[in-house]
């Protein structure tokens, strides 16, 4: 039992989406740093989202570049950049995944700024939803790699950031886990 | 109380358990199992296997490739192109699409034996510059005659892949009033074709901000018109023909309400409403005839 416990002592730092008497900016930073981080990762891609959603609607028709493969504008105008046959932009699915990841992370600030224990479930439905992202960032990836043979940078920075929500989803849920199994 | 106490305390109150009373909470059960390491470690091993597979069957498929490329145009496709009936014309108008110009101011006219000079510069692997050569020869056959023109595709690993086109390389244009000069600078393959050489080279510069939007700014087609407007990237949308052969896509051109008709006669009569303006509206057979002169005065040249 020693074992567990100390393992969950050591994975404090990064789950700490519960309480605290936290009062200054720079404590309540410190009690969900992990929340912290994905919520503001969440604001950045969705921000992004939108720009690329102005982009595809912008009706702008690209050109061939001759200095290489960086090409935002043929990635953005071509058939992969809808969902399915529809005009709605692969773009809105996007934006759609970093609210609900952004709104999953800002309930855990609340909770944890608010003193209250976060429900069993919020922690591992983000650790879920990061990797619903994280298939469709592959899919892109693949898309621009082996379809288009064209990058858009504006695009892998968006697969960045949901690769960055991974990580940090993936720290925190395996301290979750630590701390359960300490528990028992 | 100090922050120590209070990350102990927030510790604690994250295991459920009020201060003093670590690990008095039974394990919680209210997680489905798929939220547990199994689910999640399954959804892992899944995406991996989607990745892996994606790859073997991506490694597998060779690009495709026509066998008509390098070869001269089908009977009929090339007639129906740049002998489109007046009506036609006519009826599509602008096809509901922008003028592709923008003009340039204060430089210095482009002349060549005493005639305008037309500049591309494109690539065979460029689907835009695949698209935008249906319209140019569209255009510029109702002002002179193409001789050598060949079938073409785009890259079969680019967007919109194997766009059924043709090359400039190896033609020749001859026109009593434009002079055409034209450099495809890759193959289909991206390998090196044509140099920039005289005026092709020195139009070059103007592929650049300010004269040219920063976000399409060095790519290709460049159309360069007599150093009065220039126009980068095509009129249309390549998808509007991807997929279609050259047959098919002669076919619809017949046909004003058709989108490829829109499409490349609509970038056509915009091209040719701009030369009409350089040419001094000669000769006055094509540029009196519908809806030139309407487009004409919409275009925005130096």
């Amino acid at each position: 039992m020693k074992q567990p416990a100390k393992a969950a002592a050591s994975a404090a730092p990064l789950q700490t989406d519960a309480t605290s008497a936290a009062r200054s900016p720079r404590d309540l930073l410190a009690v969900a740093p992990a929340a912290w981080a994905l919520l503001v990762l969440a604001l950045i891609g969705l921000g992004i989202s939108i720009f690329l959603t102005g982009e595809h609607y912008a009706g702008v028709i690209p050109a061939c570049q001759k200095t290489g493969p960086i090409n935002c504008g043929a990635v953005l105008t071509s058939s992969y950049s809808t969902v399915g046959n529809t005009n709605i932009p692969i773009t809105v699915p996007g934006m759609l995944w970093f609210i609900v990841s952004g709104g999953l992370a800002a309930a855990a600030v609340v909770f944890a700024v608010k003193r209250q224990p976060a429900p069993e479930w919020l922690v591992p439905l983000h650790m879920v939803w990061s990797l619903v992202g994280l298939a469709f960032v592959l899919y892109l990836i693949y898309v621009e790699a082996f379809r288009l043979h064209e990058v858009c940078e504006w695009c892998s920075g968006v697969h960045l950031l949901v690769i960055l929500t991974v990580v940090v989803a993936t720290v925190r849920y395996s301290g979750f886990l630590r701390d359960r199994y300490a528990r028992t | 109380m100090g922050r120590q106490a209070r990350r102990r305390q927030a510790r604690q109150h994250q295991r459920g358990g009020r201060p003093g009373a670590r690990g008095s909470r039974p394990r919680a059960n209210s997680t489905p199992w798929w939220l547990g390491p199994w689910g999640i470690g399954g959804a892992v091993v899944i995406i991996a296997a989607i990745v892996v597979i994606l790859i073997v069957v991506e490694n597998k498929q060779s690009p495709s490739s026509s066998t008509a490329i390098g070869s001269p145009p089908p009977p009929g496709v090339l007639s129906v192109l740049t002998k489109p009936s007046g009506a036609t014309l006519g009826s599509v108008g602008s096809g509901g699409y922008p003028s592709p110009w923008k003009a340039l101011k204060g430089q210095k006219v482009l002349t060549s034996h005493g005639k305008p000079v037309f500049v591309y510069t494109g690539a065979e692997y460029c689907p835009y510059c695949a698209a935008e050569r249906w319209s140019m020869i569209s255009a510029l056959s109702r002002f002179g005659t193409f001789k050598g023109l060949r079938l073409m595709q785009s890259s079969s690993t680019d967007v919109y892949a194997d766009t059924d086109t043709f090359t400039f390389l190896h033609s020749t244009y001859s026109s009593p009033y434009i002079t055409f000069l034209h450099a495809e600078i890759q193959d289909r393959n991206r390998n090196p074709l044509q140099n920039l050489t005289g005026m092709v080279a020195a139009v070059q510069k103007y592929d650049n901000p300010p004269y040219v939007s920063s976000t399409v700014a060095g790519g290709i087609p460049f159309l360069d018109l007599n150093n009065q407007a220039v126009a980068v990237s095509s009129g249309y949308l390549p998808s509007v023909i991807n997929g279609l052969s050259w047959k098919q896509i002669a076919a619809q051109l017949n046909n004003p309400s058709s989108p490829v008709a829109k499409a490349i006669l609509g970038n056509a009569n915009w091209i040719t409403a701009s030369i009409c303006k350089t040419t001094g509206n000669k000769p006055a057979s094509v540029c009196s005839m519908a809806p030139i002169p309407s487009l004409e005065k919409k275009v925005n040249i130096g």
